[in-house]
């Protein structure tokens, strides 16, 4: 089998991805509550910012400690790189496996509904011409002209 | 291979379904009484709270039932006008009557929540609504998009002059539902947002209520399924992106021909979605 650079990029784009997505992570965590309520708890006690928001304010009447929220939200970045990281992963997996669909020349003699894609809206059955006819023949009528185009 | 693929996604389907502990859909907690300021909870909010697990079964019943009409109608007596009734029924009831929840789609959520925190408990029915469709297509295909899914549903009523989408940007646009699930997965594993209960587009129409920039998203998905064919599902349903797995193993196929093909290509030339493949020449096989 010969290897392309096309392939060998498509080979290397799992590892790239999941790089992107580690680091990437750290971004994408700030939409949990506890990690955007750290991070607004900790400008607010660096005094980069003036009063409090509803969040921070409940946060500081339910006594709980700074540290511990902090710890939760780099727990949860923990979480949030090695997520995204395997997200990158399965991106990369989808893209080859989409690439290599694409690339492979499967032999038809006949047209063929696409399994995977068909919505199971039986709109093709009335173009059909072999339907028509099967419809004629149950009903004992002549087949009719199909209808308007979906 | 088929067969064991089948079988594989089958026991992944259960597995996946039974460890989402299932719980009781109950009302511990009666709504909060606004009698200071006199607030009024938006009656959508309010019917839901009602007799929710009443609700439940009915609404697994009326999802049983939708199912298996469509497969009869798809399979046994292929006719598109009682797949048409049956999708209309369904956008009636799940969406503009118990506008849009539960959904299959949103569904992927809970069940990742459940699997990932012990502590969260899935609802029966959200489990229900996850696996049915699912187990479904593993014998008969996506029969739920096609007689089911409201939010295919109201796309295929403004269907208008469908368009072909060429293939050098359908092959694309055909990993995003593989990346929002991947994503949808991610965000409610850590227990963040539910971003496709967030970002749907159809649901704040079903409920007429909701932010602006959904309404104006909705409407531009509306617009343009006017001419692309289903291009919220086609392009974008993370529920999707798991049919279409387990649909390529499904034990009964969709045929458009009940028995020999003509090759007259109608059917490619009706199909709004692009679902049919065309014969290959010899020449096109070889390289």
């Amino acid at each position: 089998m010969k290897i392309t650079p096309r392939a060998l990029i498509l080979a290397a784009l799992p590892a790239i991805l999941a790089s992107l997505g580690y680091f990437a992570g750290t971004g994408l965590a700030r939409s949990h509550r506890d990690v955007a309520l750290a991070d607004r708890v900790a400008l607010e006690v660096a005094g980069q910012v003036e009063g409090r928001t509803d969040a921070s304010k409940s946060f500081h009447l339910s006594g709980r400690k700074v540290e511990e929220l902090y710890t939760s939200a780099a727990a949860i970045e923990r979480r949030f790189r090695i997520g995204t990281a395997l997200l990158g992963i399965w991106c990369g997996l989808v893209i080859c496996l989409k690439a290599v669909g694409a690339a492979r020349r499967s032999r038809r003699t006949e047209f063929e509904v696409d399994q995977g894609h068909c919505l199971s809206c039986a709109r093709c059955y009335e173009y059909c011409p072999r339907e028509r006819l099967r419809w004629a023949g149950s009903s004992g009528k002549a087949p009719q002209k199909p209808g308007k185009k979906a | 291979m088929r067969k064991a693929l089948f079988a594989v996604l089958l026991i992944a389907v259960f597995l996946t379904g039974s460890t989402a502990r299932g719980a009781e859909t109950i009302q511990r907690f009666p709504p909060p009484d606004f009698t200071e300021t006199n607030h009024q909870i938006p009656e959508h909010i309010l019917s839901s709270l009602q007799n929710p697990s009443e609700r439940s079964v009915l609404d697994t019943l009326v999802l049983l039932a939708t199912m298996a009409a469509t497969i009869y109608m798809v399979f046994y007596g292929r006719t598109r006008k009682g797949v048409t009734a049956v999708s209309l029924a369904c956008l009636l009831y799940f969406g503009f009557w118990r506008e849009g929840c539960v959904c299959p789609v949103g569904s992927i959520q809970n069940i990742t929540l459940g699997l990932f925190d012990p502590s969260y408990a899935v609802p029966w029915v959200v489990v229900a609504f996850f696996a049915i469709p699912l187990v479904a297509s593993l014998f008969y295909g996506r029969v739920f998009c096609g007689g089911v899914c409201p939010l295919g549903t109201i796309q295929d009523v403004v269907l208008w002059r469908p368009v072909k989408v060429p293939r050098w940007l359908g092959e694309p646009l055909g990993i995003l539902p593989f990346v929002y699930l991947g994503a949808a997965v991610l965000f409610a594993a850590t227990n963040s947002i539910f971003i496709i209960c967030s970002y749907d587009p159809f649901v704040p129409i079903f409920r007429l209520a909701g932010p602006l920039h959904m309404f104006l998203v909705g409407g531009g998905f509306l617009l343009l399924g006017m001419f692309v064919g289903r291009p919220y599902c086609r392009f974008l349903c993370p529920y999707g992106a798991l049919l279409n797995i387990t649909a390529r193993v499904s034990m009964k196929r969709v045929t458009t021909t009940p028995d020999e093909c003509v090759v007259c290509g109608l059917c490619d030339d009706s199909c709004p979605f692009d679902c049919i493949l065309r014969p290959t020449d010899e020449k096109e096989a070889e390289l």
